[in-house]
């Protein structure tokens, strides 16, 4: 214990002896190390955002997905009717994104129906995260 | 020796051996590009609407001028003297620019440099302005003044004077505060010390400033005349694009690119040439 | 004597209060702010021609909500980060090329010259006319605007590698390509650092002017349509941004990369 004192106080005189005579005594040199640079760290912010962003999408896609359309794309079909919920009535962005993955076959109360969507498209959809829900849509009335 | 011989040693020795190598040498690309231009018409590679024949490009300098009334309308700027019209309307717009931006911007940014507490706070601001290019302006001045010459001169003048405003600024500022002290204490008024100090010391700044700003200016004239002019080179291209006029675009883009070639090298070189020849200094800024 | 007493003056606390890290950028960002809102408060139609900061920022705000603004400025950078590397691909080994050789130099430059002068702006008509408006004409624009700077910048990095060094490399007895490999290509590090910069740079403007001409979707687009839209908000929302990551880029990625690379390679002549 004694000696940990006398080391504590050896240290802080030391260090009071280099302010006073200005000489640094011993030669504590850290090398930079390469992951301190300062733009490796934003490309590492960069791909944290983007890791962090499409796992949000991948974790909360499949709760977005309401049962009867899993249901429906866990039987095999190869094409299903969806109706999507969004979170704001869609505007022009939006429905350039559904007329490209489906046939745009007008609105049900707030949600849009898309026809003829492959279920892998879907799940892309859900991964948005401006979607509220996916719902498979009633058959259409002939 | 060969009568061959003897011309090609007097040709030499009178312009110089090494510059009608260099002359010799570089314009080999530009036949074999003609060369390749004119094949592409003779055995038909792609199809005319992609690359025009040559002839069509020259015909269409004539073409475009041909409902001219004469030259007194050519110079008002008349509709019909296409060519002339878009020509004169671009360089026009470029001298006004330059006139009114240059000026001001090295004035404000001389200003600005001199009080140290100014600079610091206007130097963020420069920076600033100076990221959002003078192309991402268009659209808002197009919301302020419409389409028109306006909206194309404004651009010019905005990308002049930033450019300008920040160069100026940091040039004064490298200037050491020895000199400014030297003149006041022997008696030198403040527009002493901007005349004999800071323009001089601020000199190579504002220059490779002037050079980069005409050069950016006159981008963002051709990007503003091309989204929201209604005459101009710029907006004689982008329309002939749209019209799938490929001569008058060909034309167009020859014309732009011959006087940014001759301005820089005739006008502006020299200018930075001459002043730091002048003033001895050869510091460079990034 | 009697000693004055020293109550500290009022230029002598506001330069305590400037020497704060960044204060200077604080004070200007609320000085800017209240000028804007006063300004905007005070014309006739602000909703049209300059919307509050407020109104700015929610118009971000529902802009994000909405998902358009990730999207927009995901696809902006993403077309940067791809036309640029193509651009700098193509750029280095070109002006490397031209840098070793004279004659090659004097045979391509005033070529370069006259391709250069016709900024990737006034090339756009010709490739919207090949291409179409499509993502191909933006990639072409920017790796068109880009490839110039980086040449330039590489042919007068490898003409200013010390001939001695080269000397001193064929006197070991160095190939060809030994000489570049280990004498040309470190040494014109600094300039390709450099150049990189300025392309990069380059290739930003041209990506925001391609978007607006050629009607991708993206920040310029978003601006462009903005103003078409008549929703000022969004127009000087994406200005903002559009000064702001390049001020980010510039600060974060560019600038390091160049000083480390000159600190690593750079030739300390003696």
């Amino acid at each position: 214990m004694s000696d940990v004192l006398n080391n504590i106080s050896k240290d802080s005189a030391a260090s009071r002896n280099e302010y006073e005579t200005g000489i640094v005594s011993n030669g504590k040199f850290r090398r930079r190390k390469w992951y301190h640079r300062r733009d490796l760290r934003f490309i590492g912010v960069v791909i944290a955002i983007v890791l962090i962003f499409n796992t949000y999408g991948l974790i909360s896609g499949p709760s977005r997905i309401s049962e009867d359309l899993q249901a429906a794309i866990d039987s095999g079909a190869e094409k299903v009717s969806i109706l999507i919920r969004a979170k704001f009535p869609a505007e022009a962005f939006h429905m350039e994104i559904y007329q490209k993955i489906g046939v745009f076959r007008g609105d049900v109360g707030d949600a849009i129906m898309l026809t003829d969507v492959i279920p892998g498209d879907v799940r892309t959809l859900s991964r948005k995260y401006w979607i509220k829900d996916i719902s498979l849509a009633p058959p259409i009335k002939r | 020796m060969s009568v061959l011989a003897i011309a090609s040693i007097a040709v030499q020795r009178r312009f110089g051996r090494q510059r009608i190598r260099k002359l010799l040498l570089g314009s080999i690309p530009f036949v074999v590009l003609i060369s390749l231009w004119h094949a592409n018409t003779v055995f038909e590679w792609m199809e005319p609407v992609f690359i025009p024949p040559i002839g069509d490009v020259w015909d269409a300098i004539f073409l475009l001028q041909e409902d001219c009334p004469g030259v007194g309308a050519a110079i008002a700027l008349d509709n019909n003297c296409l060519m002339s019209t878009h020509v004169l309307s671009s360089f026009g717009r470029v001298i006004l620019a330059s006139v009114i931006g240059l000026p001001l911007g090295i004035a404000f940014g001389i200003l600005a440099g001199m009080n140290r507490i100014a600079s610091k706070f206007l130097e963020p601001v420069g920076i600033f302005a100076n990221s959002i290019s003078g192309i991402a302006w268009i659209p808002l001045a197009i919301v302020w003044f419409g389409v028109g010459w306006v909206t194309t001169l404004f651009i010019m003048l905005n990308t002049i004077f930033w450019l300008m405003f920040f160069n100026s600024m940091m040039g004064v500022r490298g200037v050491a505060r020895v000199y400014e002290q030297s003149v006041l204490t022997m008696g030198g008024s403040r527009w002493d010390v901007i005349w004999h100090v800071y323009l001089p010391g601020a000199m190579p700044s504002i220059i490779s400033g002037m050079r980069m700003s005409m050069g950016f200016g006159w981008r963002a004239l051709i990007a503003a005349e091309m989204i929201g002019g209604d005459s101009g080179l710029g907006f004689m291209i982008f329309t002939s694009a749209q019209e799938f006029k490929i001569e008058e675009v060909f034309l167009g883009v020859i014309i732009i690119s011959l006087i940014f070639m001759s301005t820089d090298k005739y006008l502006l070189v020299p200018l930075e040439k001459w002043t730091i020849q002048r003033w001895g200094l050869v510091w460079k800024p990034n | 004597m009697q000693q004055k007493s020293k109550t500290p003056s009022l230029a002598w606390r506001l330069n305590k209060l400037l020497q704060i890290n960044a204060m200077n950028l604080v004070i200007l960002i609320v000085g800017v702010y209240f000028i804007w809102s006063i300004t905007s408060s005070l014309i006739a139609n602000p909703a049209r021609y300059l919307p509050s900061p407020i109104a700015v920022a929610l118009s971000s705000v529902d802009m994000l909500y909405k998902g358009l603004l990730p999207s927009y400025f995901s696809d902006t950078l993403v077309r940067l980060v791809v036309g640029s590397s193509i651009g700098l691909a193509a750029g280095i080994p070109f002006g490397l090329l031209l840098g070793i050789n004279r004659t090659v130099a004097d045979t391509f430059q005033p070529m370069m010259n006259f391709f250069q002068s016709v900024s990737g702006i006034a090339i756009f008509p010709i490739v919207v006319i090949w291409w179409g408006n499509s993502d191909t004409t933006v990639l072409v624009v920017i790796l068109y605007t880009s490839f110039f700077p980086i040449a330039y910048t590489v042919l007068s990095g490898v003409r200013e590698v010390p001939i001695r060094y080269i000397h001193a490399a064929k006197t070991l007895g160095a190939s060809r390509y030994q000489i570049m490999k280990d004498v040309l290509l470190p040494g014109s590090m600094p300039h390709i650092a450099t150049g990189s910069r300025l392309s990069i740079g380059f290739a930003w403007r041209a990506v925001i002017a391609g978007e607006m001409l050629a009607g991708r979707e993206g920040l310029g687009w978003m601006i462009f349509t903005g103003q078409d839209a008549d929703k000022t908000t969004e127009v000087i929302l994406g200005m903002i941004l559009i000064g702001v990551t390049w001020i980010v880029l510039d600060h974060f990625l560019l600038r390091p990369l160049e000083a480390d690379t000159i600190e690593r390679w750079g030739l300390v002549q003696r």
